[in-house]
């Protein structure tokens, strides 16, 4: 089930509040169970067959922590490791066949020309997600950190539909003892307009924004998979596009989490801080996707090693860490591209910041250009990154690129040409042309990206905006001089409280939101 | 504030506001969907209705119940006029259901519902070339053919039940008229371009006056159209295996479509005319280059046959080299200039289709010519495709710049169909 949908809205909600809040009144266990009853309808109702497989890899991955938990008990390190590798191995194999099963047949394929072929097999939504949470609750479980829970428990720390189908990738840590939390079995009102308040921001973002600007990226990406020659202004119009399609969608999508998890009172982790603000790629990384990035550092590279082992090591950590991130958002190597890329940026950032430490005062000091400049650097590299993340594969992509660079000319589309008068020689001599039609898309793109680029980079965040009420977990810290601050200060007094003013506003972009559901479209992080 | 008077004025602010933009949707009615009212000044003027022309077409039809009922693609939707003088009186109310780039299944199942609802006397049929051709793609004629979503959208369906999903499926567009946020949008591009004489619009009686085009005539003149529309009519006709039928057979779903709504006519008394749509000079030469000029004939062969085993369908053709497509679009750089009888190579003006009307119902309105088009029968056929291939080389003689220009076209675009 979609969030932006009216059976989510208008009825699921509503009856998993109303049923939670009522069961509550005998107690904690059946309130929950509840909840996993919910959570797994709201999975189920995509596809039931996968309602199996999800309950199986928790049934699974209950019984190994639990054995974990036993042999941590009695002190059998070898049949523990045994356990713990079993445990991620059954869950990276699972994930390996509905994920990357199609990916590698193909390769092989190519590779060897042989016929190799596993059937159609359909991604199963939010594999991904579990997969790895349960990861690391048996990560976890070996090193002695989880506690004894029940499966009802366990269950709905899985399932609890909020984060359930894209995130964030939360740790059983932070939620389970807030399940458990007696005062979260009383709806608080509060909870309840703050809840609303970010899942209509959310809502907004999500149908409005990102839905709204799709159709200005997906003709040119379109184009560009035909193999179509694409001039300068249509490639970035649809680069930029969508960079601000994932932006608002993925934003928006993490907003309606948060908000729908605190009207029961739970708070889910930041995943979400501006990242387009970031005027570095490792500031960005902090800031994009941030349980993702924590999860990759937990349980991946800080494993590898980390930093511990000089600076070359290092540098093959991070790359190793962004090209398997990489490939966990989609079987396909545009994926590994773009967590290659990803990788590289993260390596020249480390190795610029030791070149600038040894420079003294040099490079030291963030002027305004210098952080301008940094900014433009990091946003265009994401941008190019994001080329290869949404192109169908590297010739689309390639073909992108070539349009970005230049190689196939700049033009304008005619009919605003025609009208630019004595301009249009001017452009002429420049070298820039004019093609026939698309002069609407030519400009509704460029408006809606100025438009939406100007909210991201200028307007705080939700997080920022509901700061009062400490709306998910724990906050971001920005280290100085590592975020533009444009509309700090336009800003600073921008904050919600429960006011009229802030009534009609929030009733107004959840109208706005609203209204929009009548052209539905998936989450784009569904897909991972 | 509390939080609970917090959340109370939420719910009334966001109710109140659904509550505007759907009364707004409704009473601008950007899409003409409802047809509640329409004031000059107001909302007379549609730009955005051209959008939504497929979902709303059925609906306006059903609530028009015309006398006489045009349909076709965006040729007859912007070249027939309901308010022609040219109709006679008996015609009136005249309603246009052409739909711009709908197929020939899609036409047959707009005339199917106008009969079944039983209030058309008669209607009038454009015919495409392109519309019935197809690289093999196609599936062999049988009716009803599978059942798509826009099937929902008739009362009923291809075999002549009841829909059973139509009352739900009207009430989902209903709702995506009124709910709706581009409608909200929409209605507020629509009460602000009314004084724009340019802007695009449908009229009640379902028109496309073609205004957009007035505009691009005058801003980047008649001579932009045809260079674009020329590249993109040669690519169609360029396609490897054009064919009017699927591989192996002899008959298709379109020509089934045909059939099928002839022999309903017939059932129910209406008087069927079908005609075959004009062509620019550029777009008949486009047909003549990319070596289609046999199937062009074949297919009005093959609808002259079919025409003539109905007991009251007539067949028109207005497809030829004559003094009407035969005039050169006005220089690339000549703004405001335009050509009189046709927008683009593929779409003729309304002038140009009064004249049509005038000859199909032989009313003599204002340049009524009697040499414009040919009525078809098995009987002339031959002779009028003979007489048709003798006036293309007439043509092609004495404009050979033109028909250069449009070969070196086809050659490029071969090459680039050969060498992508």
């Amino acid at each position: 089930m979609l969030f932006n949908s009216y059976e989510f809205i208008l009825v699921f909600l509503p009856v998993s509040f109303l049923g939670f809040y009522w069961l509550a009144r005998w107690g904690i266990e059946p309130a929950l169970v509840w909840l996993v009853i919910a959570s797994l309808f709201f999975y189920g109702w995509w596809n039931p067959a996968y309602l199996l497989l999800i309950v199986a890899s928790m049934v699974a991955n209950f019984v190994i922590g639990r054995l974990l938990s036993r042999f941590r008990q009695t002190s059998k390190p070898f049949a523990k490791r045994a356990t713990l590798v079993t445990g991620i191995g059954i869950n990276l194999g699972v994930l390996a066949y509905y994920k990357y099963a199609g990916f590698l047949a193909a390769n092989i394929n190519a590779a060897f020309g042989s016929h190799l072929a596993f059937g159609e097999i359909v991604l199963p939504l939010a594999i991904s997600f579990f997969t790895f949470q349960q990861i690391a609750y048996l990560v976890d479980a070996y090193q002695g950190i989880t506690k004894e829970y029940r499966f009802s428990h366990y269950a709905l720390f899985v399932t609890f539909f909020p984060q359930l189908i894209a995130g964030p990738i939360v740790h059983h840590g932070e939620m389970l003892p807030q399940f458990m939390r007696a005062e979260n079995l009383k709806p608080r009102v509060a909870n309840l307009s703050i809840g609303v308040s970010i899942f209509a921001i959310g809502l907004f973002k999500k149908a409005v924004l990102a839905d709204g600007v799709a159709q200005y990226a997906t003709p040119v990406f379109l184009s560009a998979a035909a193999g179509q020659e694409i001039s300068f202004f249509e490639a970035w119009g649809g680069a930029l596009a969508y960079t601000c399609q994932l932006y608002f969608d993925f934003s928006g999508y993490s907003d309606m989490a948060i908000g729908a998890a605190r009207m029961f009172g739970i708070r889910l982790p930041l995943n979400f801080h501006s990242p387009y603000k970031a005027t570095n790629i490792t500031e960005f990384w902090r800031r994009w996707h941030m349980t993702l990035s924590r999860f990759l550092r937990d349980y991946l590279y800080i494993p590898l090693g980390g930093n511990r082992r000089g600076r070359a090591r290092r540098y093959q950590n991070l790359m190793v860490t962004m090209l398997l991130g990489g490939l966990w958002h989609g079987a396909g190597w545009t994926f590994v591209a773009w967590g290659a890329l990803h990788g590289a940026y993260l390596v020249i950032n480390h190795a610029w910041h030791k070149v600038r430490k040894m420079s003294g005062r040099w490079l030291a000091g963030p002027s305004v250009v210098g952080r301008f400049a940094s900014w433009m650097l990091t946003f265009v590299a994401v941008v190019v990154g994001w080329v290869f993340f949404r192109a169908s594969d590297f010739d689309a992509a390639m073909h992108m690129l070539a349009g970005m660079s230049g190689l196939n000319g700049i033009s304008i589309p005619n009919a605003i040409y025609a009208r630019l008068g004595p301009l249009a020689d001017v452009l002429g001599n420049l070298g820039i042309t004019s093609h026939l039609g698309q002069g609407r898309q030519f400009v509704f793109t460029y408006l809606w990206v100025i438009g939406l680029l100007t909210i991201a980079l200028i307007m705080p965040n939700t997080q920022q905006i509901m700061r009062r009420y400490r709306p998910a977990l724990a906050g971001h810290r920005t280290p100085p001089g590592a975020g533009i601050t444009i509309g700090k200060r336009l800003f600073q007094r921008l904050f919600w409280r429960p006011t009229t003013l802030w009534a009609v506003a929030i009733g107004a972009i959840a109208a706005l939101g609203f209204m929009a559901l009548t052209s539905v479209s998936e989450f784009l992080y569904f897909q991972f | 504030m509390t939080h609970k008077r917090f959340l109370v004025r939420t719910f009334i602010a966001f109710t109140a506001l659904v509550t505007l933009g759907a009364l707004l949707n409704v009473i601008v009615d950007p899409y003409g969907l409802f047809e509640v009212w329409r004031s000059p000044g107001f909302n007379d003027v549609k730009p955005m209705a051209g959008t939504r022309v497929r979902i709303t077409k059925p609906y306006q039809l059903a609530r028009a119940k015309p006398n006489t009922v045009v349909v076709g693609n965006s040729r007859p939707e912007l070249g027939i006029d309901p308010t022609s003088e040219c109709w006679a009186s008996e015609d009136q109310p005249v309603f246009n259901a052409g739909v711009p780039g709908i197929g020939v299944y899609y036409q047959a199942r707009m005339i199917q519902t106008a009969i079944e609802s039983g209030a058309v006397k008669r209607f009038y049929w454009g015919l495409d070339f392109l519309d019935f051709v197809s690289t093999g793609q196609k599936d062999a004629g049988r009716w009803p053919p599978p059942s798509s979503v826009i099937d929902k959208r008739w009362p009923v369906t291809a075999d002549g039940r009841e829909t059973p999903d139509y009352a739900w499926q009207s009430l989902l567009d209903m709702r995506d008229a009124t709910l709706s946020l581009n409608a909200v949008l929409d209605s507020v591009v629509t009460i602000m371009q009314q004084s724009d004489a340019f802007s695009s619009t449908r009229r009640a009686d379902g028109f496309n006056p073609a205004r957009d085009y007035i505009e691009i005539v005058n801003t980047e003149g008649q001579g932009v159209l045809f260079k674009q529309k020329n590249p993109e009519i040669i690519r169609t006709l360029s396609r490897g295996g054009l064919a009017l039928y699927p591989p192996g057979e002899n008959w298709s779903q379109d020509f089934e479509s045909v059939r099928f709504v002839l022999q309903l006519a017939d059932q129910a008394g209406v008087e069927t005319t079908l005609f075959i749509n004009p062509y620019h000079a550029d777009y008949l030469t486009a047909i003549e280059v990319t070596g289609n000029w046999p199937l062009l004939e074949d297919w009005k062969r093959r609808l002259t046959i079919l025409a003539s085993a109905s007991e009251t369908a007539t067949l028109w053709d207005f497809n030829a080299f004559d003094q009407y497509s035969s005039t050169p679009p006005p220089d690339n750089l000549a703004r405001g200039k335009a050509l009189e009888w046709y927008w683009e190579p593929a779409h003729y003006r309304k002038e140009l289709g009064d004249l049509m009307v005038a000859r199909m119902r032989d009313t003599p309105c204002s340049g009524f010519d009697s040499g414009f088009g040919s009525q078809l029968d098995p009987v002339n056929i031959e002779a009028h495709l003979m007489k048709l291939r003798e006036q293309k080389t007439a043509y092609l003689e004495g404009s050979t710049e033109r028909a250069a220009m449009l070969e070196a076209l086809a050659n490029e675009v071969s090459d680039e169909v050969a060498h992508p």
